[in-house]
């Protein structure tokens, strides 16, 4: 028989709290891992389970509950920054009613890290006063964002990183790679399948990574050269960019098709409007700290080997020899230091800066350090 | 599925179901309008994700089957189709309606997307006259609160005790209450019903007058059926204010006078009072209303057909609370009992116990 908990690659012991969970689900979970591995799918198939008496992942019920389609299982992300204290509001009141279809309702909140704390306080007043009828589950990155006192309410179940056969095989389900292809990909998601998938598909994502890599290698250029990365990194963002605001517009004008013109219609385009907006803006944001990300990644390798490691264990495994062939050029103490920049413009990005700009100036930086010379 | 009827009558079921759809549906197939030909008969079905609300049609069925179309879309073509027979035939995918010389072809959207109704067990049925339910629907939904700070206060608790019902509705402004003989089928319980589902009910019963209302009670939802028309509701869960508590058991002050007459006096004098700025009622031997809008305008009327007992005394009122109350009351006479400017003034017909509207005055300065 099948389980709709076969939807959750790699997470044996997640897989196993959840089963276990679904006779009597508790009132709050905080699903907590690092990105991309599979947190988003585990609570809708969790979902699923809990209102599907068999859990069988296949019925009307299951797929509209990992469509995020049944009326009893609400699935919010946030469509800016931050999570809007509004919404927050809206949702605390909508708990308390009851299920429409379902003998229970689940609310789902992914990247609840980007509640703030005004709008945690929110929550914490339907945390706090459960119903018994509505399972919440928040599924966040990392805890510390939380209040102790959202902490306290949840059960907390841990994420690990995906396992290289796990991804693999997802990747195999969706895409006809050749075994070198594959094995790359996966090296280069670390463990994150939403990132396998990107990559795997080609396109921007993968574009970002391999400007990312080469820009690493090509470190102690002139300034020109770094430069010259920024602006071909702005032109994948901006086609990116275009690419969705055409997916927006298509969305659109389905949707005026379907609302029309009656009572309430302006207001609708208008939310939809915003969303589409911030979604532009989240997809650049999300853009640069990837390849902030990856630049990091290869920076790594590039230390790892300037300090002896193997070069078959290298992340970039794609890129191994430019790799191995860089790395001397410089001593290992500096490589790290090159690192600790990317962190900090990570961080700064995460911060609100201008994404661009910290880009810009971390590659300006790093091309700045003089070439180390061997002795 | 095919199905065949008059623009009309098709026009008829397709708007009074539409109205449920939530013009804020985020996902299409939520906006969309499920068509299910059964054997005998067509059910029009649309939900806003907190009712579902269903219309039966008597139309000829000649094929069975269902398809989702897209409200909005399916709402204007129908009403801009010519006059006389128009068929709908189709399945999940592509919907073809035809009438004359018009034809067109819609996507729908797949059947098994679209939510189902959950079934309510029966046993829980009672039945109400429908005129009865449809006044006091107008009378007490509107004193619920629009604002979403206390979930609770934007439902009307519906309690039934014995063959008694009682609905609730307050917005800690002011309270209505109303009982109904309930005639047949009655067993105690209660539950907090959304006001929105409740209003959209009794719109749908004003339009098909006498029929008899059928109601279901279930743990999470309750089933309103009149006729034709079926609606499923949320409910909300929460522990609804005790209000008998907050009803005064004796007053002071006994103020009687014409409804009509009294309604329209406090619309006239309300047109000088802004948000916030109170209508005054100045009791004694003489009834006198009067406003004031600093700087913009005074307004003061005195009342006639008045009868008042007790001591002289000023008491303040938002005056669109007092016109919802005084239009709910279905008296030729209205009774205002009060005690004192800072506790509440219950409203009610003369003799008539039916309906209760409390009201809480506005503080006045000094």
């Amino acid at each position: 028989m099948t389980s709709v908990f076969d939807r959750i690659p790699g997470q044996q012991r997640v897989r196993e709290i959840l089963e276990r969970a679904v006779e009597s689900p508790g009132d709050s979970y905080l699903f907590v891992g690092p990105r991309g591995v599979g947190k988003s799918e585990a609570a809708r198939a969790f979902a699923a389970a809990i209102l599907c008496p068999d859990s069988c992942g296949e019925c009307s019920l299951c797929s509209r509950t990992i469509r995020g389609i049944h009326p009893d299982v609400q699935i919010f992300q946030p469509e800016g920054y931050v999570y809007p204290l509004e919404l927050i509001r809206e949702l605390v009141v909508s708990a308390r009613l009851t299920p429409l279809e379902a003998e229970k309702r689940v609310i789902v909140i992914e990247e609840a890290d980007r509640i703030v704390e005004r709008s945690q306080n929110a929550l914490l007043k339907a945390l706090e006063e459960p119903t018994g009828a509505v399972t919440w589950i928040l599924v966040a990155d990392a805890l510390d964002p939380f209040l102790p006192t959202v902490l306290s309410r949840c059960q907390i179940v841990e994420f690990v990183p995906v396992n290289e056969e796990a991804v693999a095989a997802l990747v195999a389900s969706r895409f006809k790679l050749e075994d070198e292809v594959s094995k790359q990909t996966v090296r280069a998601s670390r463990g994150d399948l939403e990132k396998a998938l990107a990559l795997a598909e080609g396109g921007d994502a993968a574009r970002v990574r391999s400007l990312a890599i080469d820009a690493a290698i090509a470190m102690g250029e002139e300034p020109a050269a770094a430069l010259d990365f920024s602006t071909r990194l702005q032109e994948v963002v901006a086609s990116a960019r275009d690419s969705l605001a055409d997916r927006q517009k298509a969305e659109l004008e389905q949707m005026e098709e379907m609302i029309g013109s009656g009572r309430g219609s302006a207001a609708t385009k208008k939310r939809v409007g915003d969303r589409h907006k911030r979604m532009l803006r989240r997809t650049e944001t999300d853009l640069y700290l990837d390849f902030v990300t990856y630049l990091g990644t290869a920076l790594r390798d590039l230390a790892f080997v300037s300090s002896g490691g193997d070069p078959e264990s290298v992340v970039c495994i794609d890129h191994a020899q430019p790799i191995v062939a860089a790395a001397m050029n410089r001593p290992t103490q500096h490589w790290l230091e090159l690192i600790d920049e990317c962190l900090a413009c990570h961080l700064s990005i995460i911060e609100n800066a201008n994404a661009p700009l910290a880009v810009e100036s971390v590659l300006l930086a790093l091309s700045k350090s003089p070439v180390a010379t061997i002795g | 599925m095919h199905i065949e009827g008059e623009k009309e009558a098709l026009l008829e079921v397709g708007q009074s179901v539409l109205r449920a759809v939530s013009p804020r549906a985020t996902l299409p197939v939520l906006g969309g309008v499920k068509i299910e030909a059964g054997r005998d008969n067509v059910k029009f079905v649309a939900t806003d994700l907190e009712m579902f609300l269903t219309v039966q049609g008597d139309f000829a069925v000649k094929e069975q089957g269902a398809v989702v179309v897209p409200g909005r879309l399916f709402g204007d073509i129908l009403r801009n189709l010519p006059s006389g027979k128009v068929s709908i035939r189709g399945a999940d995918g592509e919907v073809r309606i035809e009438a004359g010389r018009s034809e067109f072809a819609v996507t729908g959207f797949p059947v098994a997307d679209f939510p189902s109704m959950p079934e309510v067990k029966e046993s829980q049925r009672c039945q109400i006259a429908g005129a009865e339910l449809a006044r006091a629907l107008r009378q007490v939904v509107r004193a619920a609160s629009p604002d979403e700070g206390r979930p609770v206060l934007t439902g009307v608790l519906w309690s039934v005790e014995g063959s008694t019902l009682r609905l609730v509705a307050t917005d800690s402004y002011r309270l209505a209450v109303r009982e109904l003989v309930i005639k047949e089928g009655a067993e105690s319980g209660t539950a907090i019903i959304p006001g929105r589902a409740l209003a959209e009910f009794g719109r749908h019963l004003a339009g098909i007058g006498e029929d008899e209302v059928s109601v279901w009670l279930g743990d999470s939802q309750a089933v309103f059926s009149a006729g034709s028309t079926t609606l499923v509701t949320r409910l909300i869960d929460g522990e609804f204010p005790d209000y008998r508590k907050l009803i005064p058991e004796s007053h002071t002050k006994h103020l009687k006078v014409a409804t009509e007459p009294f309604a329209q006096a406090v619309e006239r004098v309300g047109l000088v009072a802004r948000e916030n700025t109170p209508v005054k009622i100045h009791l004694g031997e003489e009834v006198q209303l009067t406003a004031t809008e600093a700087g913009v305008a005074d307004a003061w009327e005195a009342l006639e057909e008045v009868e008042f007992e007790g001591d002289p005394m000023v008491i303040a009122f938002n005056p669109r609370f007092l016109s919802d109350g005084l239009e709910g009351l279905e008296s030729q006479t209205a009774v205002m009992e009060v005690t004192d400017p800072a506790r509440p003034a219950v409203l009610k017909g003369v003799e008539r116990e039916e309906f209760i509207y409390l009201l809480m005055p506005v503080r006045l300065p000094g």
